[in-house]
């Protein structure tokens, strides 16, 4: 008698919270506050005291500021930086556009394999694709090879170590970051407008320009932000590819922590370089609040939900067995988007002008993006005792090698267990955020910033933060600490890709739900749950690479610690290059194809 | 006292049943609706007899959808009060009453097949698997859709989910069944279909239905009552009937089917009481009772196929009064035909008469004398079907 009572008085108070569905309880707003007191606790607070670092704390100068621009060329470091940011961007642009172009007018088996080839550079290691950049740059890389060959030059032409190697790899790097919100936006359009203006007297490069080309600004937009933010940031491939003397401002902090000791002076550039991110921000209008749906200029929010939609997409295209009754109509839509896509192909512009000549360039680009990947995989086969390509055999020696030492064995198993532990923690936390925000859009305009903070601000700031942080907490060289900071950013991909599914999601089913019979917790399993959960399963994948191919922060509180995979190649990379790396890089390609392949499950899922 | 059926092991939510399956009462008791500043509903008043059709019809914004959402759960009344079968529902949430509802999207669960959507208010209700499936399969039987229990939604038809929609409402036999604009995705044709069948199985289960359109010759072609609803408020209830041939209002008169009104005033001459229009043309010798003490009409309305026409009698000229004199039992006035479009089966007229313009719609019977344009005509109607309104 009395457990039913107190189960019904207990059912009655949680059906006050879903009682007025037509404005949620305020009671569902506070599933925000766990993901929000993390990332206070710690992101915000380290930050706060990297700041008060900055200004020489407990004493309150600028003498570290005043240290970073008038003494030792910093402020020099500073505007190469910036430089480099703005021609990253601009190359990026000019040769992403192209790409980006091709792959919207593609259509089929075509678009699905170029889309994979962008897809999965983008999923794929950083470490990865950087280590493979330093093997064909190299004097006896692949590169170099191909100079000889063609008669080109007569000696090695020294590339890395120097600048140009440096923005080669950036580029590449980049790539995809620009390519896949462009192609987003494309995807988006109304097909039918540019063979409206034709049908209104513009030719086609008129139409091209004045319509076509105004209407992808918002992705052009967004991948510009992205990238040149990315880019002003960016630590690992400058300073494994780039020379001494091309140090960019995120070496010269990390050199600041861990050489000169100046932990000061770190702060304070760390500062100078969050402020020019924000500056840089602001002034093109990016907008981080929005929870539901929108067009967010930064772009953060698009790249990770749309590449998480369109990997997703496309790998159930490419693996999916058709079923009787949907091949006929996907076949038959298929064929009706190929004719369409044919006849908006015959009168394209571009394609007019020089159709072979924009196949030859998205080739190109393809092929850049995806060959160092490539040639990492097969050298790594290669039976040779030192780097080099072609190989002169094959065998398994590497992979040997790496499994039989202890210290790469061990690595990755605490990667997987940080990854598998990170991953957990963010999805409790990121997907209460995302049902908090969801519910109330009000809400987002303040905590989105907070909860996407981890991911927009550089890398490298947010190492140095951490570091400073986690020595007064003793959290540095501990599996906790590591944890701890890898959750940051992973609450961030799952509120992104979560808030995105329940944008998605149709609210009136749960409606429906109540409607027969069914209680809150009830509608919550049976109908919201199993509809979003293709979404938290993307979240989940995202936050596991995430964790699993960070570096940066993991390096400055790894101290002595239990060392993660990329912390070692890392290492190694720096002090020792050993054909090893190749097998790994080889084994951290399955990463992406995982992904991709765990995405196209859940998704199946979804109908 | 009312009976809770209780959770089974399966944990279904509580579903309050009220008196017998069939046909609940309802009725709103003084209920207004307010999201702050706005009124949704304002002083509803609203009796539904149980096995009723009742519809309620009225543009965007005029509170029946609100309604709607009051009974079934989704709302609860700022002031006033739901009951049903007598039981007082205000604050009972949705999934603790008894009824079932179609919705305007239809709002198939798209994880689930055909047979598990039907199966879902029946789980809830703690039914036992086999008597599951067998309710299941009748409800396909019912909507004719034997067959289609594997399937998913997505691979039906607007019409075909429509009908799983009417279905899942109906599965778990309620006493109450809730339609909110279902009909407006579908094609005319399968739209006339849709209300025809959704009327017979209305008729064939007894069920109290409140139906929520802004089609009006739908709200004629089902409803037992109709209920016109214009910005919060009730304009006029009655049957489709009296809706049609008798409207109180201006708004009504113009929402449901075409009409024409003529604005103008009574005038009483002695023994006599008239009502004149504005502009003159158009006469009227009142008939008694016609318009009753204390409400002045502010117009008169004639439907377009009340209206008679003949050709003019007597040369027309310029300078010729136009007006005829009021006489008891009809109403004359002359036009000159402005237009005339065929359709088939009638024929539409505009007619100028003065400064004032009438439609008129003449069947294509036998013997019917079709009019040209610029013919000189004389119209007619019955005083009857003047009707005076506010």
């Amino acid at each position: 008698m009395t457990t039913a009572i107190a189960g019904s008085s207990a059912r009655g108070a949680f059906a006050g919270l879903f009682q007025r569905l037509g404005s949620p309880s305020a009671s569902s707003a506070l599933l925000v506050v766990p993901a929000v007191c993390f990332i206070a606790a710690f992101f915000i607070l380290p930050m706060g005291d990297l700041f008060l670092a900055s200004v020489g704390y407990p004493d309150i100068t600028l003498e570290s500021y005043r240290q970073f621009f008038s003494q030792g060329g910093y402020f020099q470091v500073l505007v190469r930086t910036v430089t480099a940011g703005f021609a990253v961007t601009g190359i990026c642009l000019v040769l992403g556009f192209p790409l980006a172009y091709a792959i919207a007018m593609s259509s089929g088996a075509w678009r699905t394999v170029m889309l994979l080839l962008v897809v999965v550079p983008y999923l794929t290691s950083l470490l990865v694709r950087t280590y493979a950049w330093i093997v064909m740059l190299g004097d006896g890389g692949v590169i170099n090879k191909t100079l000889i060959f063609l008669g080109l030059t007569d000696a090695p032409v020294q590339i890395l170590y120097t600048s140009l190697g440096a923005y080669i790899g950036m580029v590449h790097i980049m790539l995809p970051f620009m390519v896949l919100p462009i192609l987003s936006v494309m995807n988006g359009l109304d097909e039918r407008l540019v063979p409206a203006a034709k049908s209104m007297g513009a030719g086609p490069v008129r139409a091209f320009v004045r319509v076509f080309l105004p209407l992808t600004v918002p992705g052009i937009k967004s991948g510009s932000i992205l990238v040149f933010i990315l880019a002003i940031g960016f630590y690992i491939t400058p300073a494994a590819l780039g020379g001494l003397s091309d140090v960019l401002l995120s070496q010269l902090i990390e050199i600041q922590v861990s050489q000169a000791m100046n932990f000061r002076l770190a702060a304070a550039a760390a500062f100078v370089l969050l402020l020019v991110t924000a500056g840089f921000l602001l002034l093109f209008g990016a907008d981080f609040t929005s929870a539901r749906g929108g067009l967010i200029a930064g772009g953060t929010d698009r790249r990770t939900a749309g590449v998480a939609a369109m990997a997703a997409s496309l790998v159930r295209k490419t693996v999916s067995r058709v079923s009787a009754s949907t091949g006929v109509a996907r076949a038959a839509s298929g064929l009706r988007r190929a004719a369409w896509r044919r006849a908006l192909y015959r009168r394209d512009p571009l394609m007019r002008v020089r159709p072979g000549l924009v196949i030859a360039y998205a080739a190109a680009g393809l092929f850049f993006l995806i060959l160092p990947s490539l040639i990492v995989l097969v050298m790594s086969f290669s039976s040779d005792p030192f780097l080099s390509f072609p190989p002169s055999g094959l065998s398994l020696r590497w992979y040997e090698d790496f499994f039989a030492d202890r210290s790469w064995t061990s690595a990755l198993g605490q990667s997987v267990f940080v990854a598998l532990a990170s991953t957990a923690l963010s999805c409790g936390l990121g997907i209460m955020a995302a049902y908090a925000l969801d519910r109330h859009p009000r809400l987002g305009r303040y905590m989105m910033p907070l909860l996407l903070a981890p991911i927009i601000v550089p890398i490298i700031v947010v190492g140095v933060a951490l570091y400073g942080g986690f020595v007064d907490w003793g959290l540095i060289g501990t599996d906790l600490g590591l944890i701890l900071a890898h959750t940051l950013g992973g609450i961030s991909y799952v509120v992104i890709i979560v808030c995105a599914t329940l944008a998605g999601f149709d609210r009136r089913l749960e409606r429906a739900a109540l409607s027969m019979g069914a209680g809150p917790v009830t509608t919550f399993r049976r109908i919201t749950l199993p509809l979003i959960q293709y979404g938290i399963v993307a979240g989940a994948i995202f936050a596991f690479i995430h964790s699993f191919d960070e570096v940066v922060v993991a390096t400055f509180i790894g101290g002595f610690g239990e060392k993660t995979l990329p912390m070692k190649m890392w290492e190694d990379i720096r002090h020792q290059i050993n054909p090893t790396i190749a097998a790994v890089s080889t084994m951290l390609l399955l990463v992406p194809v995982l992904g991709l392949i765990g995405l196209r499950f859940t998704a199946d899922r979804r109908k | 006292m009312e009976q809770l059926a209780t959770d089974t092991a399966r944990g279904g939510d509580a579903i309050d049943r009220g008196a017998p399956a069939r046909g609940a009462a309802v009725a709103f008791s003084g209920v207004t609706k307010s999201y702050g500043a706005f009124h949704a509903l304002k002083d509803f008043e609203l009796e539904i007899r149980p096995g009723e059709f009742l519809t309620l019809l009225g543009p965007s914004g005029s509170g029946k959808t609100t309604s709607l959402m009051l009974l079934a759960g989704f709302a609860f009344p700022s002031r006033g009060h739901v009951l049903i079968n007598g039981r007082d529902v205000s604050k009972v949430p949705s999934y603790r009453r008894d009824q079932g509802i179609v919705f305007q999207s239809y709002s198939l669960f798209p994880h689930m097949t055909i047979e598990q959507n039907l199966a879902f208010p029946l789980e809830t209700r703690g039914m036992a698997r086999g008597d599951i499936a067998r309710k299941t399969a009748d409800a396909l039987t019912m909507v004719r859709l034997d067959g289609f229990h594997g399937r998913y939604p997505d691979q039906l038809s607007g019409g075909q989910q429509q009908r799983v929609a009417l279905a899942r409402a109906l599965v778990a036999d309620p006493p109450l069944l809730l339609m909110d604009e279902p009909l407006g995705a579908l094609d005319k044709n399968l739209r006339e279909e849709m209300q025809l069948e959704i009327k017979h199985i209305q008729e064939s289960l007894k069920l109290t239905v409140l139906y929520v359109t802004h089609d009006q010759e739908e709200a004629l072609t089902m409803s037992d009552r109709i209920v016109v609803m214009n910005e919060g408020r009730i304009q006029q209830t009655g049957t489709p009937v009296e809706l049609y041939e008798r409207p109180k209002t201006r708004f009504v008169a113009e929402f449901v089917g075409d009409v024409n009104i003529v604005p103008g005033r009574v005038e009483t001459a002695g023994a006599r009481t008239c009502f004149r229009s504005e502009d003159g043309a158009v006469a009227m010798a009142c008939p008694p009772g016609w318009a009753p003490d204390g409400e002045a009409p502010s117009c008169a309305a004639v439907r377009p196929e009340k209206i008679a026409m003949d050709m003019a009698a007597g040369p027309q000229g310029q300078g010729q009064e136009r007006g005829h004199e009021p006489e008891p039992g009809r109403v004359r006035v002359d036009g000159r035909i402005r237009e005339a479009i065929y359709l088939g089966q009638m024929t539409r007229y505009v007619i100028d008469a003065g400064p004032a313009q009438f439609v008129a719609k003449r069947m294509s019977g036998p013997g019917e004398r079709r009019f040209q344009l610029h013919d000189e005509v004389t119209l007619s109607w019955f005083a009857d079907d003047f009707v005076p309104l506010r």
